[in-house]
């Protein structure tokens, strides 16, 4: 008798005619008995498995024998369903236990209401935050990493941080327009100031020097804002048109700004012009424009020559034609190209030597 | 034929002929294999049937502890082992 069989059995009391040939049948059929034992000698009594017993019960009724179980092998029993509710009830609790700390981690992360900036830039800058997937629900501050996130990304009119179940999703809403604005009229003030700083008109050549001055300065500042443009890795930027200078004053002020500091910001690309006697003047060939057209013109020259050395430098531009935005104040250039991360840095090493 | 070639080849005869083998640990355990089964049991008294013969097992307080198709096994005060040719 096997091990499984010994576990299962059931004792019994064999009692009729032939009890001898019932067991010797049984024997025939490979089912083992044991324990035998006489009562009154008239009833047998022995151990069976179970199993056994139920898939031969016809030989009892061929041999004319009646069968009643005396004992089942309750402890067996009991001990098997112990066993079985003991190892359920492990499993349940373990699974519960899985399930409520897998519950305290971030598993995704959604960022929705993009268009500039990808969302692989948006998640670098959480990254930088460290708000990875798998991060400690606990330990991010929505607040905090919305205010982080609004300042180290230009651009951004609002965004929201919020934590749905093992989910972060993060709502923004770019404003590149009020960007520029913000700039403009921060750029404005300071050289506001400036303008009182010198306490006197500018003189009637002094246009033409400055505008001298700038077109060296131009292609050293035009590298710089290159690598600004590249190295935030959105690549996505435009040629802007923010200044209306409608006179000669506002005039001196934009040249003053163009060479102090080039207007570079986030993903944009800016190239000044000014308005004179109703007409769009572009800094660099200041003298040539005499109408939005040639402004227009020019800028897309430039943003095509700005592509082509992108291209020379293995960026794969996926949208070469511009895209003008106008409103009352400015043009807007925009192009988008895009390229590996690391083109930036070789970018900016080509544009160094 | 059969029993020449067992012989030459030393074979065992328990397999090839369905010889019953008897086994008995002291006084008190016996192992009977190759059975065909029982003819009489009591607590004084077990007939075995085999291919050759009848065996009775005769002592006191025998209990057959296993009782499978070609083993049995039986417990008690063994006193004598009688073979009869049936």
């Amino acid at each position: 008798m096997n091990i499984k069989n010994r576990i299962f059995s059931v004792r019994i009391a064999i009692s009729g005619r032939d009890i001898m040939r019932c067991i010797n049948v049984l024997a025939r059929r490979n089912v083992a008995v044991s324990h035998l034992e006489w009562k009154e000698n008239t009833v047998l009594h022995c151990n069976i498995s179970s199993q056994l017993l139920w898939q031969n019960r016809d030989v009892f009724h061929k041999t004319h024998c009646k069968v009643r179980i005396i004992k089942k092998n309750v402890w067996n029993q009991k001990l098997h369903k112990h066993v079985f509710r003991s190892i359920s009830v492990l499993w349940a609790i373990m699974l519960v236990i899985t399930l409520y700390y897998s519950y305290q981690f971030i598993w995704k992360i959604n960022i929705e209401g993009n268009q500039y900036y990808s969302k692989e830039y948006v998640q670098k800058e959480l990254n930088k935050m460290g708000i990875t997937e798998g991060t400690l629900k606990r330990a991010i501050s929505e607040k905090d990493a919305a205010t982080q996130i609004r300042n180290s990304i230009p651009g951004i009119r609002w965004v929201s941080i919020g934590i749905q179940g093992t989910r972060l999703l993060v709502r923004m809403e770019e404003a590149p327009d009020e960007l520029q604005k913000t700039i403009s009229s921060d750029k404005a003030e300071w050289d506001w100031e400036e303008l009182t700083q010198l306490k006197q008109h500018p003189r009637r050549d002094y246009c033409f020097e400055k505008a001298y001055v700038i077109k060296e300065k131009r292609l050293r500042s035009h590298s710089q804002k290159r690598e600004t443009a590249i190295q935030i890795g959105d690549y996505i930027f435009s040629i802007d048109f923010p200044w209306n200078v409608s006179n000669k004053k506002k005039r001196t002020m934009a040249i003053t700004e163009y060479q102090r500091k080039q207007i570079s910001l986030g993903n944009q690309f800016y190239i000044p012009v000014y308005l004179w006697d109703n007409t769009v003047h572009y800094l660099e060939e200041e003298w040539n424009c005499r109408s939005k057209r040639d402004v227009v013109n020019l800028a897309n020259y430039d943003f095509a020559y700005f592509l082509s050395n992108l291209e020379e430098n293995g960026v794969h531009i996926i949208d070469k034609n511009v895209i003008m935005e106008q409103d009352e104040n400015s043009y807007i250039v925009k192009g988008r190209v895009t390229g590996e991360p690391d083109l930036a840095m070789r970018l900016k090493e080509g544009y160094r030597k | 034929m059969k029993k020449q070639i067992i012989k030459a080849f030393e074979l065992p005869e328990d397999i090839f002929f369905d010889l019953p083998v008897i086994t008995l640990y002291g006084e008190n355990r016996l192992i009977v294999e190759n059975h065909h089964g029982i003819i009489d049991y009591s607590t004084s008294r077990i007939s075995l049937l085999t291919h050759v013969c009848i065996y009775v097992i005769e002592g006191i307080a025998l209990d057959v502890i296993y009782y499978g198709k070609d083993t049995i096994e039986i417990a008690g005060q063994i006193h004598q082992i009688r073979v009869m040719h049936a």
